[in-house]
């Protein structure tokens, strides 16, 4: 397959005739398992593949997909985006294609995840239910493995190809009004511990009883990575330079200047193994470590190339994963600095609530416990919560240890101060 | 048509309980316009086949897109066999299917006009006229502009002898005009939904003629202020706003897999559970929802279900009262249902079918009663138009929604416009607070496209309808 979509990218390039042009291809093998109260309820194979053509004809442009390897079609698709770029309007911001490029060859390839087979999935999702049904409980998840090869070529010469692999692994248990989950996803399979991932749901799981009633308020939280994650990554949707000097978000006007936390230090990395590092982004621009905050200031804003030309800025590219910087606090340390509080697993259903000011609202899930006196008194029902990311950064009283918490994340565990809950749920 | 059949008699040679092949090309043309410039033209066109295979109570799904007799005959196999393999797991914890005939039917969403036969040239040159006339206004930054265009050619062939011919087609027009002043930033869309129809709906939604009220809207909500805290206040809520909450509160809470726990890791569940049917209220007395995947126009609207049930009518809340539920008929039995609703749908080849929301709306007033009606029933309130942010718990209980335009409604009149505003509520709350709802003249379809669930992710479709509605004593208040 992959042999065959390297000929027909070679055939596309030979029946081009347009000034310029950029594709990119992608064929995706995955295996995805889905298990749900203790059965299978979907397990799913096959290969995908797809070219997307993107032709220029001055400053007009057309766009296909292309899924088909016979050379009729190609052609005849190829005619299609021809017609589109020739009826279409010109695009004031078009810049050339990239050209030819020098990148590090990151390896985000593992052998062990590319040879896993559904007889492997139903044997991790076994151990699964065989855990749940010990604790007459019932256990809902997924196994998915992926393996993709990707290829970018241009007009002007560049030429890129990537592959990588993923494994992603998620269990919720659940029984009567408890219910909990533990979530990973690597690119190696040696990173995979089922077992640690047992003993974590396990121990989350008897801790927590059926929720008693608490009112919302500010109180301190300790969020767990993936709770971090889940709203640091939804605020860096709308880091954007454009957006920004436009007056449309919190951040115009603010780089260089300290809007974070003091001890808040979030960055993308090519420098760690154990997540997604890529060489280039999906229009050839090449990846470089970059800061988001350092020690509470805003270094960078993503900037695409067309508008960092306009305006005669740096051209930075999205996050390709994020890394948060952490500390050496155990919960049990955080428990012990605040009065009371309480700890969330993970946030759900992050939406924006106002761009201008970045306030972000969610809810709780997968079991919130309340402490008090450095000690775990009770599980407590689910919150809705309005903030302001950076805002809470700046609230921040401790962090813990790092986690590899997925493929393109290393988060570490965050105390803060005075969470706004703005309601609770009746579970 | 040949390696349908193929397929099918290959699957069941093999011991295949139960087998369907779909195979599916999907079309979409996706023109995106911001600020006078052309930023995306795609024409998307995929074609393959899925196949599901059903063995000792677990499935196996496979999919391919090269149309060779081998080709077909290897995805069979691997679906198969990976259903057979699912099933040791599944041995004491079986899935079932209800039963269903045979059907040999084709469905076409009735189509004036193909938007595939409309130049690209006509499209962008209206979503520029649009940009124009929206970037005329001092005061708005940024005008994005886009159309969608759809199409779903579909053959279903399974081992109960349906063989269905579906073409369903879709447009979707909208636009938003971005205000910014030194303080804020606000927007306003012109965003009439999804509709099942040809171009000639894009013709009769008049786009540009609505583009200056929209400047002048985002503007005028750019100046307006919020409201002071929270406080329990009265809502009238529009039809392109409560589809979306009724989406969220209604629709996914009565998916039946979300009910069973299917997507207890992901979607999450729902508080709607079996005990609760014919018995639970819902909402207020008036207060009617009807699934309806007949609907004309209606985005969930395409003869049959992917599991080869034909399109059905039925009452999800009936008189306030939970009723019954969107089945499919991996689902239905488990809640003792001997036939399925017909809400199984994939999104492409590739995807296999999952439950999905049917085209749900709520029923108009059968009082005579107009929007002007409801408003001069409220001392203090608030009118939303459109949708904005919305959020809601993994159970459909909590949540939280805000809107594209508000107007305050004080002692029975519509005053001045809003902006910032969130209401809070639950189940059941909400829907018992329905105190009167405007009637049959005012009632108004929005369809959805993007409905996000499953795992791998899908976008499913389905409409949603309401006249105006006007909701008593809930939460009110501006964002923080």
């Amino acid at each position: 397959m992959i042999n065959k979509l390297k000929k027909t990218i070679d055939f596309i390039k030979q029946h081009i005739d347009a000034d310029d042009y950029h594709i990119d291809a992608k064929v995706k093998d995955s295996l995805d398992t889905r298990f749900a109260q203790n059965r299978i309820t979907q397990n799913i194979s096959g290969v995908k593949f797809e070219i997307n053509v993107n032709l220029y004809y001055g400053k007009k442009s057309g766009s296909v997909t292309i899924d088909q390897l016979d050379e009729t079609a190609i052609l005849e698709r190829l005619d299609v985006a021809k017609t589109i770029a020739m009826h279409s309007s010109e695009d004031q911001e078009y810049i050339p294609s990239e050209g030819a490029k020098d990148f590090p060859d990151y390896n985000n390839y593992d052998e062990e995840i590319a040879n896993l087979t559904v007889e492997d999935h139903l044997a991790i999702i076994k151990v699964c239910i065989d855990n749940a049904l010990k604790q007459d409980a019932v256990v809902s998840g997924m196994v998915s493995r992926h393996v993709v090869h990707s290829f970018l070529t241009t007009k002007n010469g560049f030429n890129g190809q990537d592959k990588f692999t993923s494994f992603e692994h998620s269990m919720t248990i659940k029984k009567d009004e408890r219910e909990t989950r533990v979530s990973r996803s690597v690119i190696k399979k040696s990173l995979h511990d089922i077992q640690a991932m047992l003993a974590e749901l396990n121990t989350n799981f008897q801790a927590i009883s059926k929720p008693n009633e608490m009112l919302p308020r500010k109180i301190p939280v300790i969020l767990r990575p993936q709770a971090v994650i889940d709203i640091f990554s939804f605020m860096s949707w709308f880091m954007d330079r454009r957006g920004a000097d436009l007056g449309m978000t919190p951040f115009s006007n603010k780089i260089n200047t300290p809007i974070f936390g003091k001890n808040f230090n979030m960055f993308s990395s090519l420098d760690d193994d154990r997540i997604m590092r890529q060489a280039f982004d999906d229009s050839g621009i090449i990846n470089k470590n970059t800061d988001w905050s350092k020690d509470g200031i805003l270094m960078n804003l993503p900037t695409g190339k067309a508008y960092a030309q306009q305006h005669n800025l740096e051209n930075v590219n999205h996050p390709f994963n994020i890394v948060i910087t952490g500390g050496d606090k155990t919960e049990e340390e955080m428990m012990a600095m605040v009065d009371e509080g309480i700890i969330i697993n993970r946030f759900w259903y992050i939406r924006v609530v106002d761009g201008k000011s970045g306030e972000l609202t969610g809810l709780t899930r997968d079991g919130v416990l309340y402490f008090k006196n450095g000690k775990i008194e009770k599980s407590v029902n689910n919150f809705r919560w309005n903030e302001i990311p950076h805002d809470m950064s700046r609230r921040i009283l401790a962090l813990g240890k790092q986690l590899v918490n997925d493929t393109r994340s290393i988060i570490p565990t965050m105390l803060i101060k005075d969470f706004t809950l703005v309601d609770n749920t009746r579970f | 048509m040949e390696l349908g059949k193929i397929a099918i008699d290959y699957a069941l040679s093999l011991g295949a309980d139960f087998a369907d092949i779909r195979i599916q090309r999907t079309k979409r043309e996706f023109i995106f316009v911001r600020d006078l410039n052309v930023k995306m033209f795609n024409n998307d066109d995929s074609y393959g086949y899925g196949i599901r295979v059903f063995k000792n109570g677990a499935w196996g799904f496979a999919h391919n897109k090269l149309f060779t007799k081998d080709a077909v005959i290897d995805t069979v196999k691997s679906a198969f066999n990976i259903a057979l393999a699912s099933s040791e797991i599944n041995k004491n914890f079986k899935l079932q299917l209800t039963p269903e005939r045979g059907y040999i039917d084709t469905y076409n969403t009735p189509v004036c006009i193909d938007p595939f036969t409309i130049s690209p040239k006509e499209k962008i040159d209206q979503l520029l006229e649009i940009n124009r006339t929206l970037l005329s206004y001092k005061d708005i930054k940024q005008a994005r502009a886009m159309i969608i265009s759809q199409n779903d050619d579909k053959i279903l062939i399974n081992s109960d002898g349906s063989h269905l011919k579906i073409n369903t087609t879709y447009v979707y027009p909208s636009y938003t005009a971005v205000a910014v002043n030194q303080e804020d930033s606000q927007s306003r869309s012109f965003n009439p939904g999804a509709t099942a129809a040809g171009w000639e709906h894009v013709i009769n939604l008049r786009l540009l003629e609505n583009a200056d009220r929209v400047a002048r809207e985002a503007i005028m909500k750019l100046n307006a202020e919020s409201l002071p805290g929270d406080k329990r206040r009265d809502l009238v809520l529009n039809p392109d706003h409560l589809a979306l909450t009724m989406h969220e509160s209604v629709g996914h809470p009565t998916e039946l897999d979300r009910v069973l726990g299917w997507e207890a890791d992901f979607a999450g569940i729902s508080f709607a559970t079996p005990e609760k049917l014919k018995n639970y209220r819902y909402g207020a007395e008036i207060v009617n929802f009807t699934a309806n995947n007949k609907l004309p126009g209606g985005m969930a609207t395409a003869g049959y279900d992917d599991d080869g049930v034909p399109n059905q009518e039925w009452q999800i809340v009936k008189d306030g009262i939970l009723n019954e539920y969107g089945t499919t008929r991996d689902t239905a039995s488990f809640i003792g249902q001997k036939l399925s609703r017909g809400c199984n749908r994939a999104t492409n080849y590739y995807d296999m079918p999952i439950n999905r929301i049917p085209n749900l709306y709520l029923e108009p007033g059968k009082k005579e009663c107009s929007p002007n009606d409801l408003i001069s029933a409220v001392d203090d309130g608030v009118m939303i138009e459109g949708q904005g942010s919305f959020s809601i718990d993994q159970h459909r209980i909590n949540f939280q929604f805000g809107g594209d335009m508000f107007w305050e409604i004080k002692n029975g009149k519509r005053s001045r416009p809003l902006k910032k505003i969130l209401y809070r509520s639950n189940n059941p709350e909400f829907w018992n607070s329905v105190e009167a709802i405007a009637d049959k003249r005012f009632w108004k379809s929005w369809g959805v496209n993007n409905c996000g669930k499953g795992q791998p992710g899908q976008t499913g479709r389905m409409t949603h309808g309401a006249s105006p509605t006007l909701f008593r004593n809930i939460m009110v208040g501006g964002s923080k």
